[in-house]
């Protein structure tokens, strides 16, 4: 990721992902693709503060308020991290940033340990999520279900 | 009025008026449901998994009435306007359809539109004049989910608005508090609702129920469907008396088993009752099944996107609720071992810790 991609900034693609989170725990969902993610750790965060709109150097400066590792440690490690969230369309860079306040971590805790951030992706609903035309017709065609289409 | 849904108004009335008014009225999630039905077609199919929550005449419906007309290809609607939108619409559905089956042109708004290609069927519910419309292009059989989940994507819609949900999971409990089961198809829900069928508990549901706020703001849940689905024969071999209740005895080979518990197993059905935790079950080596608390991250990953996932008007609000009943909630692992017989102890025993 070069210098320019670096300042980039990125947010979460609403409305198409929704997500939730846990304390240290956040499932993600992407509603267009059918495919859904659980995040942890430092992955949580990072993905909670680009709901606010951040580019990867202000996520690392956040980051290492909590976590236990420098920011550009924690910048280098972001990067494959930002390539998995962009190739599963997770997030989109922003145009036109809004204004807002300094980023900031609602967890507690300073000193963490650090471990690079990770993106799990799950795929074995995305048949149920999305209108499947292959599956949903048979192979008698048109308009005959498939065995078990819409389970 | 939305035009789609006034010519859909006109359209029920006259295919009413013609085959004949058939209206049964359900109590779900709490609220007063009345489906209408154009003749007798489809009246009874799509009954059969709500049958449990027929109205009985005792219960004063409170709040505002859904309802929801049945009607199919055989019937031509008098509008001309209809006419000409149902035929390249039922042709031609891809260029009309977004990834979830949503109408792109009606969606949106107070309007909620859906076609399903395979079953073939398009729904429409306004939640603002609390009118739904159910429509199957032709007269071919429906597959065995539809008529065992009848009416989903309206039911969803509709009920999403008077704050309840869908929520996909098994249920079992008493008057005084019972569990939801949460996990996506195989992760063990049919057969721990199934095995508590014959125990001191309660059974509420297999795979899709409701939870909504009491006036205590506790979270209920609610029964939804009667159905029982099971994979194969060798799952219906592990319980006794279900095997002459099969439905479809003669299925498709991927066409999941399926029972209408409120034909045979009705007073062991419980329509709602206080929701005291939600359940992760998980398919364990060994006899032994047993409960242990678990993270709150891993109820929302077995609960939140199989809830979502074959609700088309699924979104933001889903997952908003899904995560507080999750956060409200003790959640705990339910760890399964091959002796079924263990389940519901293991369950009534965790219920006795928690109810109040």
């Amino acid at each position: 990721m070069n210098q320019s991609t670096e300042q980039v900034c990125f947010r979460v693609n609403t409305p198409s992902v929704i997500y939730e989170k846990f304390d240290d725990e956040l499932v993600a969902i992407h509603l267009d693709t059918g495919v859904y993610h659980s995040l942890s750790g430092s992955a949580a965060d990072a993905f909670e503060l680009l709901s606010r709109e951040a580019t990867i150097t202000e996520l690392a400066e956040v980051l290492a308020t909590r976590y236990a590792a420098g920011v550009e440690a924690i910048q280098a490690a972001l990067e494959p991290f930002f390539l998995q969230l962009k190739k599963e369309d997770l997030i989109c860079p922003v145009e036109a940033r809004t204004p807002r306040g300094p980023l900031e971590l609602k967890n507690t805790g300073t000193s963490l340990e650090f471990t690079a951030p990770t993106l799990e992706a799950y795929r074995d609903l995305q048949s149920l999520f999305l209108l499947d035309p292959v599956h949903e017709v048979g192979e008698a065609g048109w308009p005959n279900p498939a065995p078990g289409a819409g389970v | 009025m939305k035009p789609i849904v006034e010519l859909f108004r006109e359209f029920a009335e006259q295919a009413q008026a013609e085959y004949g008014l058939q209206e049964k009225r359900f109590s779900i999630g709490g609220c007063d449901v009345r489906l209408r039905f154009a003749g007798d077609r489809w009246s009874t199919l799509l009954t059969k998994a709500l049958n449990h929550l027929l109205h009985t005449g005792t219960v004063k419906p409170q709040g505002r009435t859904f309802t929801v007309s049945i009607l199919d290809g055989s019937m031509t609607p008098a509008n001309p306007l209809l006419r000409f939108y149902l035929k390249p619409l039922t042709d031609f559905w891809p260029q009309y359809t977004g990834p979830r089956g949503e109408l792109l042109h009606l969606h949106g708004g107070p309007v909620q539109a859906f076609y399903k290609p395979g079953p073939d069927h398009l729904s429409i519910v306004d939640v603002e004049s609390d009118l739904g419309f159910f429509w199957k292009r032709d007269l071919t059989p429906l597959p065995y989910y539809e008529v065992g989940s009848p009416l989903r994507a309206l039911l969803h819609a509709w009920l999403r608005q008077q704050d309840v949900q869908f929520v996909h999971g098994g249920a079992v409990g008493t008057a005084a508090g019972g569990v939801l089961m949460a996990g996506k198809g195989g992760s063990g829900k049919s057969t721990s609702a199934l095995a508590c069928l014959n125990s001191g508990l309660q059974y509420a549901s297999d795979d899709y129920c409701l939870v909504g706020r009491g006036d205590d703001r506790q979270w209920n849940l609610y029964s939804l469907y009667n159905t029982a689905k099971l994979v194969g024969d060798s799952d219906l071999a592990k319980f006794t008396g279900l095997a002459s209740e099969v439905w479809n005895p003669e299925r498709g080979p991927d066409d999941k088993i399926t029972i209408f518990l409120n034909e045979s197993f009705q007073e062991r059905l419980i329509p709602q009752f206080p929701l005291r935790a939600v359940l992760v079950p998980v398919i364990r080596g060994g006899d032994k099944t047993w409960i242990e608390p678990c993270g709150r991250g891993e109820a929302l990953m077995a609960l939140g996107p199989s809830s979502l996932a074959q609700l088309p008007a699924s979104g933001r609000k889903d997952l908003d609720i899904v995560g507080h009943v999750v956060r409200e909630l003790p959640c705990f692992r339910l760890n399964l071992g091959t002796d079924l017989s263990q389940i519901a102890p293991a369950i009534t025993n965790l219920l006795g810790q928690i109810n109040p």
